[in-house]
């Protein structure tokens, strides 16, 4: 047998190699594009879920899921769970899991269609905005008698008095 | 000619291209690279917007951060073979 010729097939099937290895690094590239495109998905649609329930602490679960399954999908995600942690009837966090198709071709596998989950958690924080004017409200808890009469006092130095006005 | 020979410079040959091909594929990591910083830096910069609060220059680490309503839009600058390129990434707020 000739060696004439025995470096080229050689040559040939590494550089076969490497334009294969090309191919499925550059697809494992999309994946993961895909997988941090899916966590901002996730990130936003659990911050869509937890605002909704911060503004209406009583909101139905449907109307979370409904506004979080539209800021997935406007990431070019899709919203596959929604989960509501509760502390007795008060909301304190929403988790959510969404999924992401990556769509690519590999030279022996074919056309590949795979999918990214990813999951994410928002906490649900509660604020109270009181007007200037309003009373005060003051934590008496553990405080009795006297003690009691001052911290409530306290409380309410320098608020204004409005003759004819509650408190 | 001598065949031990001829594989000789079939051989460097060989390794050249592989070599070319090697280098040809590093400007495309480069990009990948810089996408998955500009979607990184989205996800980050979004989460904060949403949150009401601003996005701090540790964060924003050399790329262009653009709030808009409802839309976060990051843009990375790369250089690939002497030529200036962006990379860029976006993410909706709700």
């Amino acid at each position: 047998m000739s060696q004439r010729g025995q470096i080229t097939i050689a040559a040939v099937g590494g550089l076969t190699a490497v334009m294969l290895g090309t191919v499925v690094l550059l697809h494992l590239s999309r994946i993961a594009s895909g997988g941090a495109a899916a966590q901002t998905a996730a990130d936003m649609a659990a911050l869509a879920g937890a605002r909704v329930l911060a503004g209406d602490p009583s909101a139905p679960p449907s109307a979370v899921r409904r506004a979080a399954a539209s800021s997935a999908r406007v990431n070019g995600a899709r919203l596959t769970g929604l989960e509501i942690e509760r502390t007795g009837t008060v909301a304190t966090a929403v988790d959510v899991t969404v999924s992401s198709e990556v769509d690519g071709s590999l030279p022996v596998a074919g056309p590949r269609h795979d999918a990214v989950v990813e999951t994410a958690r928002a906490g649900v924080a509660y604020t109270a905005a009181l007007s200037a004017g309003a009373f005060r409200p003051v934590d008496l808890h553990g405080a009795r008698g006297p003690l009691a009469a001052v911290a409530a006092a306290e409380a309410q130095v320098g608020w204004p008095y409005i003759w004819g006005g509650e408190s | 000619m001598n065949a031990r020979g001829q594989a000789s410079i079939e051989l460097v040959f060989a390794a050249c291209l592989a070599g070319l091909v090697a280098v040809a594929t590093l400007p495309l990591f480069e990009v990948w690279r810089a996408r998955t910083r500009a979607e990184r830096i989205a996800d980050q910069a979004a989460v904060l917007v949403a949150e009401g609060r601003p996005v701090p220059a540790g964060v924003r680490d050399g790329a262009r951060v653009a709030v808009g309503r409802r839309i976060v839009r990051v843009t990375v600058p790369l250089e690939v073979a002497g030529h200036a390129f962006e990379v860029s990434a976006a993410a909706r707020t709700p």
